[in-house]
């Protein structure tokens, strides 16, 4: 490289106030989008620097003594397609251990119900519960994945294309409805009910009762895991697995990463981006600046809000959400080494409750508290990884869901989220509570404190609607030529994702393609 | 039985909207008859006004009907404050003023913000074909919430409680359901200002439909069916029958009430889990309001905004709320309360119970209690308390009707229901 790139943080600078130039294209906070934003710019032949920015990289914890926990979002539903293609993730790395994974869904009255990883294939299991809404189940699940589809790249950013008459006439069917006004129109079946309503709440700020909520069922199809839509799969190593697959492809793209190095603030001049000053003083410069930090700090803090378009600023202030999720993860000791029990725990569970019980449990979330059980959705990580767990034991990750939204630390908190984790891993499992050597929880605080970002990045909780116009807006102009956004905000809907990232390197490419005069 | 007798549009229930809808649609010339469904809320105390549009179109004028419109929406407080809004935005203005000069200030703007994302709910609701894109592209959120709206606005506790009252009370709302906002803006609007004497103005609009030739029927149905994609038979208990070539129902309410289904009921307003309790606090003595407050005006209590949150929670969960928010009014020596936080079933860990006496008692008893607090000593002289249930469900009974009638038309919840009724009405039978 030329002598232009020799600041880095490993190297401390001499002088405080060195100017860099000749670099095409700055791209702040090695998220999952800005690695993907990043890619896309380095493989259209722009030079391109990656800040890290304060994003650590992925590494597993140990929780307790030989169990590891990955902090990521591992459960991988709906990574974009068209990013996975265009990296050649493949080829740096990325890999499944599971593909699609079965669930076994565990109602509050003890039954359960095993279903296949793929929802085009579960009819057949639900036809055991209950013939007639098997039928009844076939057509609606044909019809709102068919949906489903043709939204998907509405949610993932893009102005809705040309939707088939039938997309048309479910969305309008449903488009306002709650999920359980949908449920109660089709089936009579209670469980089945209770099942649908537990995958439309997952991760959803909304509950199953209020307007719009179908959406969310509509979004969490929306997704493809590994081609097949709906489903969900664990990337070998888990989120760092697949953290380290895109980071191998941004090095491949000829993109320099540079860790460390905290921003003051973005160049603004006149009506266009200039670079990026740092925090010791020393500025890169450059005509494009692609931004995946909080959408609030860059935009309020690092340029302010007086040279923002008044439609991005509102869109970077959504209210907070009520309802979170919390992650678990759990060390289960001394499970026993048959075939059988490694067959069930390759699988995903999931704990229902009935919808009496959901609505009591939003409701205390709402007012701070949290109920006896919760949904809960868990998969057995140890069981693809070696290592992850010592050969006696076995680790269980997850999310318990819904739990109060709070955005500073709270040691109660957690304790009373422990209790509700045991309690239904008790109704999964009774008498693994014994077996338990360690419940360890991650709140929205844990993570914004980790990642330096603030804890509302963790929302994607709000209406879907309302999330992906947010998102939109914020994919597009904020009103400063060259400046780039694809944080956490430009992204609707909860886990990794990937198109937010597509979008902003897409756009910054084509931007310098045409010189900058139009973005 | 060939010799049905025709019509071109059945409503079901004789409640003001239904008796508009059908004399608008005879006064365009179509056949047109009333069922008289058993679950009409009685005519005491206010009820919606009739909208310009209708009062043109039957030529009301010509009937001397008055409407006496109510003097305001009044929240009364623990502590004796009260916080009010009128018809008129000038003195609503000026009043809010004297609280908070701020809020005063942004009353008028508040209103605009409600009309304009009123009309986009509008366009929503009508524009079906292009449903998709209009509700996708919508300018303005329309799944904002009615108390982050509310947050936006004003500063005063106690007027966003008293407008999160008049708004959640008047559809059964908490307040925090995304797109609940609409609710402001359908409770706030011109055309869902109330008025006195709901008697005059359902004996009117009967005159009315008896002028117009509407067939008044109040025989219990047995079934309905469609025939064909045309036409629709409404079989009678006791035999004979109708057939018709459209059916709606005055209002959703009534339509549940009634056995049917609904097309198109996703409205972000209507709240399927209430049931509504009307109780009639009887005295031996004339009530009166508060110091300085007309006697013809509709109160709210509520102390907060959560508590109306709270109640809508306890309806989802259903059981009764521990403190109801409600609405009431004063009559003939009597305050007619409405308390729209009712579950219209019972839910337990043993599973689904009904409503019963005890319960009815209970709610009363609640109600008189908490209305004593706020109307002091108004009410050391209850003689009776009357509390009737609407929308409640009785287990044991069977549907009410067959499994395959057609689903039927309702009109979008609305304050505004005579005029919601009538626009339905004329759209069905203009669509020919």
């Amino acid at each position: 490289m030329t002598e232009h790139f020799h600041v880095s943080a490993k190297q401390p600078t001499q002088t405080a106030s060195r100017i860099e130039g000749g670099v095409d294209a700055i791209v702040v906070g090695a998220s999952i989008d800005g690695l993907i934003a990043a890619a896309y710019l380095g493989k259209a032949g722009l030079k391109t620097i990656l800040l890290e920015a304060g994003l650590p990289q992925p590494e597993l914890r140990p929780f307790t003594p030989g169990y590891f926990a990955d902090d990521g979002d591992f459960l991988i539903r709906d990574l974009d397609a068209e990013v996975v293609d265009a990296l050649d993730l493949y080829r740096h790395g990325l890999e499944f251990v599971q593909r699609r994974f079965e669930s076994i869904y565990y109602f509050s009255d003890q039954s359960a119900l095993h279903v296949s990883g793929d929802l085009f294939g579960s009819f057949q299991s639900i036809a055991e519960m209950d013939e007639q809404d098997a039928d009844t189940f076939q057509t609606f699940a044909e019809e709102t994945l068919a949906a489903a589809k043709e939204f998907r790249p509405y949610f993932n950013g893009q102005p809705l294309h040309k939707l088939s008459k039938r997309t048309k006439a479910l969305f309008h069917k449903y488009g306002t409805a709650s999920i359980d006004d949908v449920l109660d129109a089709h089936f009579n079946n209670e469980r089945l009910k209770d099942l649908l309503t537990a995958e439309a709440s997952l991760h959803s700020g909304l509950r199953p009762s209020d307007p719009y909520s179908f959406l969310s069922l509509l979004r969490r199809w929306s997704g493809e895991a590994v081609g097949l839509q709906g489903g969900c799969a664990l990337p070998s190593g888990g989120y760092g697995g697949l953290f380290d697959a895109l980071r191998r492809s941004v090095q491949s793209a000829g993109v320099e990463i540079r860790s460390g190095g905290d921003i003051q603030s973005m160049l603004v001049e006149w009506d266009g981006v200039g670079g990026v000053a740092m925090a010791d003083g020393s500025q890169i410069r450059a005509p494009i600046v692609v931004n995946a930090l909080n959408g609030k700090k860059v935009f309020l803090d690092q340029i302010g809000p007086e040279l923002i378009d008044i439609e991005f600023q509102r869109a970077l202030m959504p209210e907070p959400p009520r309802y979170a999720s919390a992650k678990i993860h759990f060390a289960l000791n001394g499970t026993p080494r048959d075939g059988k029990t490694r067959l069930n725990l390759s699988r995903r569970l999931v704990y229902t409750p009935d919808r009496l019980e959901m609505r009591r449990a939003y409701r205390m979330a709402r007012n701070n508290e949290v109920a006896a059980e919760l949904l809960m959705e868990v998969v057995f990580p140890s069981i693809f990884e070696e290592g992850w767990a010592p050969p006696n034991g076995n680790l269980g990750s997850g999310w318990l869901h819904p739990v109060p939204y709070i955005a500073g630390p709270d040691k109660d908190l957690r304790e009373r989220i422990q209790i509700a984790a045991l309690n239904t891993i008790e109704k999964i499992a009774p008498g693994a509570g014994e077996r338990l050597e360690a419940i360890d929880v991650t709140l929205v605080s844990d993570m914004a404190a980790k990642s330096s970002l603030l804890a509302d990045d963790f929302n994607g909780a709000g209406p879907v609607l309302a999330d992906a116009k947010r998102a939109q807006i914020l994919s597009g102009t904020s009103g400063i030529r060259g400046v780039f956004f694809c944080g956490p905000e430009a992204q609707a809907g909860h886990g990794v994702n990937g198109a937010a990232g597509r979008h902003a390197g897409m756009a910054a490419v084509a931007f310098s393609r045409k010189k900058g005069f139009s973005a | 039985m060939n010799n049905r007798r025709q019509f071109d549009l059945v409503v079901f229930g004789s409640e003001p909207s239904g008796l508009a809808a059908a004399a608008c649609v005879a006064k365009a010339g179509g056949t047109c008859a009333i069922l008289k469904t058993g679950f009409e809320r009685p005519t005491i105390a206010s009820v919606c006004d009739v909208p310009n549009f209708v009062w043109r179109k039957l030529n009301l004028h010509e009937t001397d009907l008055v409407t006496e419109p109510v003097s305001a929406f009044v929240s009364l407080f623990e502590g004796g404050t009260t916080v009010q809004t009128t018809a008129n935005d000038q003195k609503t203005q000026e009043k809010l003023s004297q609280h908070n000069s701020s809020d005063g200030a942004l009353w008028r703007d508040f209103k605009a913000e409600l009309s304009r994302r009123q009309s986009g709910h509008a366009s929503q609701v009508t524009n079906i074909n292009e449903g998709v894109p209009s509700l996708l592209t919508m300018d303005g959120d329309i799944t904002e919430t009615m108390v982050s709206v509310l947050n936006d606005y004003f500063e005063s506790d106690q007027l966003k409680i008293h407008l999160a009252s008049v708004a959640g009370l008047g559809f059964g709302l908490g307040g925090e359901e995304p797109g609940s906002v609409s609710a402001l803006g359908a409770a706030l609007a011109k055309t869902a200002w109330r008025v006195r004497d709901a008697d005059a103005l359902v004996q009117k609009l009967n005159l009315v439909c008896e002028r117009l030739g509407v067939e008044n029927l109040s025989t219990p149905v047995r079934r309905i069916e469609a025939r064909s994609r045309r036409v629709i038979d409404i079989d009678f208990e006791l035999g004979d029958g109708i057939s018709t070539q459209y059916v709606m129902a005055c209002s959703e309410r009534i339509a549940r009430a009634a056995g049917l289904s609904i097309k198109n009921d996703q409205s972000v307003l209507s709240s399927k889990e209430n049931a509504e309790a009307l109780i009639r606090v009887k005295l031996s003595d004339q009530p009166s309001p508060p110091e300085s407050i007309n006697d013809d005006a509709i109160f709210f209590i509520a102390e907060s905004v959560d508590e109306i949150r709270a109640a809508k929670d306890a309806v989802l969960e259903g059981r009764l709320p521990d403190d109801p928010p409600m609405m009431f009014e004063f009559g003939e020596k009597e305050i007619v309360v409405r308390m729209p936080y009712c579950p219209r079933i019972f839910q337990s860990e043993n599973g689904q119970r009904e409503w019963t006496g005890q319960d009815r008692q209970m709610l009363g008893a609640k109600v008189v209690q908490r209305l004593g607090r706020y109307l002091n000593g108004a009410l050391e002289n209850v003689q009776r308390t009357d509390v009737k249930l609407y929308g409640e469900i009785e287990l044991d009974r069977e549907h009410p009707l067959n499994e395959d009638a057609p689903e039927i038309d309702a009109p979008m919840p609305d304050m505004d229901e005579i005029g919601a009724a009538t626009s339905l009405a004329l759209r069905l039978i203009s669509r020919d």
